[in-house]
C-alpha cells in the first residue's frame, strides 16, 4: 500500500454507493438548468434585437374620412419614413394582411371596411438605434394626422422581465442543487467519520494530524463526485442534444434554434468541475469539524 | 521524560478514575505499572499517551506541559510515543506490513524507507511470511506483535504498552518483556501496565501500584516492605 492509498475503508461505505448517484443527478440538473437558462437568454437577445432594430407605424382612420383618403396618407407616410437616414426597408402590409391575422378571431366574412381597423408600416431599421423614434414620430404627427409610431418599447420590457425572472429562478434553483449536493456530501462524511470513529482515532494515536485523515475523506469524495459528475454531465449532453434535435424538427416560430455557444458549453463543463470541487471542499471542511470535537 | 503532579482524571461527568497521581519517570527508564482490574493502569497509560486530558493538575512529556499544548500540536507529540493497546488496536482492513507501516507514513517517510525498515521489523518479530496477512487471519499471538511492531517502528522515546502479555502464554511473555528491555537499553522509556504479578516478579524494574485511582506505590523496595 502506498501513501495515496486509502487507509479508511471508505469506498465500502453504504453512503459512498449512494453519493455517485446523488452528485450525478445533481449535476444533470445543474448543467440542464444553466444551458435552458443560457439558450432562454439567447432568444431574448435575438427577439430583443429584432424588436430593436425595427419599429411599427400605424395610421389609424379618421372620423368622416372620405375612401382612398387613408391611402394617401398611407403613402405619404411611407414617403416619408423612406427619406428619413438609418431606415432601410419600409414594407406598408395590405389590409388583407391584417384581417387574415384577425380572422381567426373575428371569423371569416368580415371585410376591411366592417371595422376602423388601423393600417400597419412595418419599418426595418439599417442597425440598432440608427432611427431616433420619439424625433421621428413627433415630425410624422405634425404633417400627416392618426399616425402613431409603436417603437416596441412594451414588448421589450415584457420579454426583459420575463427572462430576469427565469434567470433569477434558474440561479436560485442552481444554488439549491448545490446546497443539496452539500448536504448529500456531508451526511456522507459524517457518517464515515462515525464509522471509522476506531481507525480515525489509532490514526490519531500514532501521530495523524486532522489534515492526514480529512485527506482520505476528500480523496474519497473527489472519487464520487468525479464518478457522479461524468455520469450526470454525459446524461445532459446527451438530453441538450436530444433536445436540441427535438426543436429544430419543429416548425418553431416563437423559439430560435437552441444552439450554444462555445463559451457556454465550456461554462456547462464548468459544472461538473464545481462539483467534484465542492464535493470535495465540503468533505474536507466536515471532516476537519468533526475532527475537532475528538481528543 | 514524563512528570505527573496532582493529576486527576474522570470520564464525562462521572467520578474520578484517578485522583492526586505525582511521579516522574527519568528519560531511559523502565517501569511496570499495575494494580487490580479497574485501578487506573489503563487510564494512566491514556494521559500518557495523550488520548485524554486530565481533568485536573500537570502532566508534563518531554519537557512540555501537555495539559494545555494546543490540539493542533498533540500530532508531533504522538509520533514521540508508541503505544501497544491492550486490544492491538490494528486496522483490520490493511495488511500486517500497512500496518506497521502506518507511523512511518503519518509522519511523511519515503515510501523505500518504509518498505525496507517494516520488511526488517518483521523479519526480527517472526512475521517475515506474513506481511501481507491481514489481521483477522493471525493468531492472537502474530496480531500483538504486529502492535508491537507498529509501537516502536519509529523509534519512539517513550513506549506504553498496556497488558502487552495478556493474550500470550509465559514463554511468549517473558520474550515479549525482553524485547521491551532491549529497546529500553536503546534508550527508550518504557512503561508496561500489566496485573501480571509473576512476571513482574522475573524483573528489576520500578512498580507503581494503582488502587482505586490512587498511585500507592512507586518502587520495587517499598512494594516489598
Amino acid at each position: 500500500m502506498s501513501e495515496s492509498q486509502a487507509v479508511l475503508p471508505l469506498s465500502g461505505d453504504s453512503s459512498s454507493r449512494l453519493l455517485p448517484w446523488i452528485i450525478g443527478i445533481m449535476v444533470y440538473l445543474g448543467a440542464v438548468i444553466l444551458a435552458g437558462a443560457m439558450v432562454l437568454a439567447a432568444a431574448a437577445a435575438a427577439w430583443n434585437d429584432e424588436l430593436t432594430a425595427a419599429f411599427t407605424v400605424q395610421v389609424a382612420p379618421l372620423d368622416g374620412e372620405k375612401d382612398g383618403e387613408i391611402e394617401t396618407r398611407i403613402r405619404n407616410t411611407a414617403k416619408m419614413l423612406r427619406n428619413v437616414p438609418g431606415v432601410a426597408i419600409v414594407n406598408v402590409v395590405p389590409a388583407e394582411t391584417t384581417m387574415a391575422a384577425l380572422e381567426p378571431w373575428l371569423g371569416p366574412n368580415l371585410k376591411a371596411q366592417d371595422l376602423p381597423l388601423p393600417r400597419v408600416i412595418d419599418v426595418r431599421l439599417e442597425k440598432v438605434g440608427a432611427v431616433d423614434l420619439a424625433a421621428l414620430a413627433k415630425e410624422i404627427s405634425k404633417d400627416i394626422k392618426g399616425v402613431v409610431v409603436d417603437s416596441h418599447e412594451y414588448w421589450r420590457g415584457q420579454i426583459e422581465s420575463l427572462v430576469r425572472t427565469l434567470e433569477l429562478l434558474a440561479t436560485v434553483v442552481i444554488v439549491l442543487i448545490g446546497f443539496s449536493a452539500m448536504a448529500a456530501v456531508v451526511f456522507a462524511t459524517r457518517s464515515g467519520v462515525a464509522v471509522h470513529r476506531d481507525v480515525i482515532e489509532v490514526l490519531h494515536l500514532i501521530g495523524a494530524t486532522d489534515q492526514y485523515v480529512a485527506k482520505q475523506f476528500q480523496r474519497q469524495a473527489f472519487r464520487v463526485s468525479l464518478l457522479g459528475s461524468l455520469f450526470g454531465g454525459l446524461l445532459a449532453v446527451i438530453t441538450l442534444f436530444g433536445f436540441g434535435r427535438l426543436l429544430s424538427d419543429l416548425d418553431a416560430v416563437l423559439l430560435p434554434a437552441p444552439t450554444l455557444a462555445p463559451w457556454e458549453w465550456i461554462a456547462l463543463g464548468i459544472v461538473p468541475i464545481l462539483a467534484c470541487l465542492i464535493a470535495t471542499m465540503t468533505a474536507r471542511h466536515t471532516v476537519i469539524r468533526a475532527l475537532r470535537r475528538m481528543p | 521524560m514524563v512528570r505527573f503532579e496532582n493529576v486527576g482524571m474522570r470520564y464525562g461527568a462521572g467520578p474520578e478514575v484517578l485522583s492526586d497521581v505525582t511521579f516522574t519517570l527519568p528519560p531511559g527508564s523502565f517501569h511496570f505499572v499495575t494494580g487490580p482490574s479497574g485501578a487506573g493502569k489503563s487510564s494512566l497509560l491514556k494521559l500518557m499517551y495523550l488520548a485524554h486530558r486530565p481533568s485536573r493538575g500537570f502532566i508534563t512529556l518531554f519537557s512540555r506541559d501537555v495539559t494545555r499544548v494546543p490540539r493542533r500540536e498533540l500530532p508531533e507529540l504522538r509520533r514521540r510515543i508508541g503505544v501497544v493497546f491492550q486490544d492491538f488496536r490494528l486496522i483490520q482492513h490493511l495488511s500486517a506490513f500497512d500496518n506497521v507501516a502506518l507511523p512511518l507514513r503519518v509522519s511523511g517517510s519515503r515510501e523505500d524507507v518504509v518498505r525496507k525498515h517494516v520488511t526488517e521489523l518483521l523479519t526480527w518479530v517472526g512475521l517475515k511470511d506474513h506481511l501481507h496477512a491481514r489481521p483477522p487471519t493471525l493468531s492472537g499471538g502474530q496480531q500483538q506483535r504486529i502492535a508491537i511492531a507498529r509501537a516502536v517502528i519509529a523509534h519512539p522515546s517513550l513506549l506504553l504498552a498496556d497488558e502487552p502479555t495478556g493474550n500470550v502464554d509465559d514463554t511468549i511473555a517473558v520474550r515479549l518483556l525482553y524485547l521491551f528491555e532491549e529497546l529500553n537499553r536503546m534508550g527508550t522509556t518504557v512503561v508496561i501496565a500489566t496485573h501480571n504479578k509473576s512476571l513482574i516478579a522475573r524483573f528489576s524494574h520500578p512498580v507503581m501500584h494503582l488502587e482505586d485511582g490512587e498511585l500507592t506505590v512507586l518502587n520495587r523496595d517499598a512494594e516489598k516492605k
